[in-house]
């Protein structure tokens, strides 16, 4: 007998709503987790004196580890590009782009521990990129297949949004009302629109009340190290609390996977992990979820490698690690002319969709979004400022802290990454980790597109900056020269074509029928800068619905 | 993680500089204890850097002895400090005093000054940088430097829910 009906890698965004989805419909769930449970009432740190000192806790007694293929040379003609602090000068000092992380977090509620919880839909004209834009792929599915499972997200996470919006149409609102906007935030607002752009409020993954048995935010600024109180909706505070209290779903935290074994007639037969005392296991199930993420799981099947998947579990195709596309990212920082108190309010509670759609950016295909980024640039709290704002020391820099703290305004743009030949994942042909596994290689390239939409992308967020009151801007970096990924995706991507793909429209593997995947290595194409967590959740709500109808079909 | 190309390549160099030299400062020498002439001498810098005026200085935050409490499991660290507060020392004598700490504060922030601008080498500057960077992140960890700026933190449990109003300001 299996050991579940259903058994899932990983418990982030896409392996949490899935494991909800299926126990709800009463299926037995086994989730294994490399990374431990996180308790919000004791495992962050935001109440100590010492909260600034440290981001997110990384507590995860193996942590996994990655290395970069070689990295481009950077080009005289992008300097404008490069990442720099006033204090201490370009922060790459090198003629090469650094990789530097791929930021992603093991722990049941994967990295939705960390995020800052922007809740988006994709743009329905970012699903069709291949055949009205020429780039990319096309989703096998649209916008209003997807649409109803978004709801479903939306009201498991307690997603707060603005009514209006005339390009993601909603079936029903969302559920609850969208948040104020921070004192900064409305000088970032009134900058937004002396320019002509639309400014609107964001739709987050943060209670705006009480909601679901969780209280409403209260405004700390510090989505990314962790929320304490659960306002936050985070794979493991909502999917994963949910999925628990249904009874038929269990959680095995510190369980690594080390391989899914192919068998005959087109199957997967195991799942074989090492728990956190190194003891080995397999287990089985009616059918397999991976979801590790676009990094480790292309990794996972292409180390999966046996004599009937030679090349790579469900890599028939060769496309397993290929299409690889990440954070495209600008953030300009700078110093409002008036006290602020940048430190309050939701990370990023307002944003500009003006260029969000393919074709907005004049010249250049793939959209981008506009939105405030003075947390997410951790320059919310006095540390921080004493060392890169205020320059020197003693009695002057003193003086100027206290002139200046809570003026830091900073905005971001988030851009499409498009596919490319150069940008891919495979394993590392010497390094292992500990138990023998390659690590996964990132190979990492921007072309020229890219860089046009990156250069747009800090032009413009240096002018809404200046138009909202920053006299001067003292810090920049962004994605030119340095790799630094929150989202990845396309590495196993959906499609119809079995020969240019990896799963199909429900994230089944084209060849091995109780194999699915479910988080952002399905995407076919990026968004133009949308936080990826909900368009994962909805997707994984609806495999879990294609497995429950082929289980009730006798077909797993 | 904030280099300029010259202190980066200069942190490079320097790195192995001070290995070459580890040997000679074993374990024994650290932590120190806060009786010693070069505690005395790290405890002055610091209070240069952060001097008191209406909140706190670092030694009356105790910023030193948090600082010796990070470098003990680095000895890397402990090597930079060493030989740091021994060219601080070194310049006090120039100047005709026995040590940095016998400096009146004008001296002192003149010799610090050297340092900061990179003209005194590779050792000063890695010195200043990285004890800079620290000192900042112990003190303005303490709540009582937090008074001055007006800032209600921690985070946590209180949040701010006064995020939507504009800020009952200090003066400039």
């Amino acid at each position: 007998m299996a050991d579940a009906d259903v058994v899932i890698i990983g418990s982030g965004a896409g392996g949490g709503a899935s494991a909800w989805a299926l126990a709800r419909s009463g299926m037995r769930v086994l989730v294994l987790e490399a990374g431990p449970f996180y308790d919000p009432a004791s495992d962050y740190r935001l109440h100590t004196a010492h909260w600034e000192q440290s981001l997110f806790p990384d507590k995860a007694r193996r942590q996994g580890r990655h290395t970069f293929g070689l990295m481009q040379e950077l080009e005289p003609r992008w300097q404008t590009l490069r990442s720099w602090n006033h204090l201490s000068g370009q922060i790459n000092p090198s003629d090469s782009r650094i990789g530097w992380r791929y930021h992603h977090v093991r722990g049941v509620g994967g990295s939705t521990l960390h995020f800052t919880g922007e809740a988006h839909r994709l743009h329905p004209a970012a699903m069709k990129m291949k055949s009205r834009f020429g780039v990319a792929a096309d989703w096998p599915l649209d916008y209003a297949e997807l649409e109803p499972f978004y709801c479903d997200a939306e009201r498991i996470v307690g997603v707060a949004g603005p009514p209006d919006n005339p390009v993601r149409v909603r079936s029903e609102p969302y559920p609850l009302p969208a948040h104020s906007l921070s004192y900064a935030s409305t000088k970032i607002a009134a900058g937004c629109r002396a320019l002509g752009f639309q400014w609107v409020a964001n739709s987050v993954a943060s209670l705006s009340m009480p909601y679901d048995g969780r209280p409403g935010c209260n405004y700390c600024a510090n989505c990314n190290r962790g929320c304490p109180i659960t306002d936050k909706g985070s794979v493991d505070v909502t999917f994963i609390r949910k999925a628990l209290a249904s009874g038929h779903c269990t959680v095995k935290p510190g369980c690594q996977v080390t391989h899914v074994e192919a068998g005959p007639s087109d199957h997967v037969t195991q799942v074989h992990y090492v728990d956190d005392g190194g003891h080995t296991h397999a287990v089985s199930g009616r059918a397999v979820i991976v979801a590790c993420g676009a990094v480790e799981t292309p990794r996972l099947l292409l180390a999966s490698a046996n004599r009937y998947a030679p090349d790579g579990l469900g890599n028939e195709s060769g496309q397993v690690g290929r299409h690889f596309m990440e954070t495209l990212a600008w953030v300009s920082s700078g110093l409002h002319r008036e006290p602020v108190d940048s430190f309050r309010g939701l990370p990023v509670d307002s944003v500009c969709w003006d260029f969000n759609a393919p074709d907005a950016i004049p010249g250049v295909i793939g959209g981008c979004c506009f939105s405030p980024a003075t947390a997410e640039a951790d320059l919310i709290g006095p540390i921080n400022y004493a060392k890169r704002v205020v320059a020197g020391w003693g009695r002057a820099h003193k003086a100027e802290m206290r002139r200046i703290f809570g003026r830091v305004l900073s905005m971001k743009a988030v851009g499409e990454s498009l596919p490319h030949a150069k940008s891919y994942i495979d394993l590392h042909p010497q390094e292992r980790d500990e138990f023998g596994i390659p690590i996964a290689r990132i190979h990492s390239y921007l072309d020229e597109m890219e860089l046009r939409r990156l250069s747009f992308m800090a032009k413009t967020t240096r002018e809404i900056l200046l138009a909202s009151g920053v006299e001067k801007i003292f810090e920049e970096y962004g994605t030119y020269d340095f790799f630094s990924a929150t989202h990845v995706f396309g590495t196993c991507r959906m499609g119809n074509d079995p020969r240019d793909s990896v799963v199909d429209r429900y994230g089944q593997s084209h060849r091995w029928r109780n194999l699915f995947i479910a988080d952002a290595s399905v995407f076919p194409s990026s968004g133009g800068g949308e936080g990826p967590s909900l368009t994962i959740e909805a997707l994984a709500i609806r495999t879990a619905a294609r497995i429950r109808e082929l289980a009730d079909k006798r077909e797993l | 993680m904030l280099f300029s190309r010259r202190r980066f390549l200069g942190f490079s160099l320097g790195a192995g500089l001070l290995t070459g030299v580890g040997l000679v400062f074993k374990k024994l020498f650290w932590p120190t204890p806060a009786t010693t002439p070069e505690f005395q001498t790290l405890a002055a810098y610091l209070d240069t850097l952060i001097p008191a005026d209406e909140t706190p200085s670092a030694t009356q935050l105790r910023i030193t002895e948090r600082l010796v409490a990070q470098a003990e499991t680095d000895s890397g660290y402990q090597r930079l400090i060493t030989k740091g507060c021994a060219w601080l020392d070194a310049q006090a004598r120039q100047q005709g005093a026995a040590h940095f700490a016998a400096l009146g504060e004008a001296q002192r922030e003149r010799v610090i000054n050297l340092a900061a601008s990179g003209e005194a080498g590779l050792l000063a500057v890695m010195f200043f940088d990285r004890t800079r960077a620290d000192a900042f992140s112990h003190y303005y960890a303490h709540p009582q430097s937090w008074r001055a700026l007006d800032y209600a933190g921690p985070p946590q449990p209180q949040g701010f829910m006064n995020y939507t109003q504009a800020p009952s300001r200090r003066p400039s």
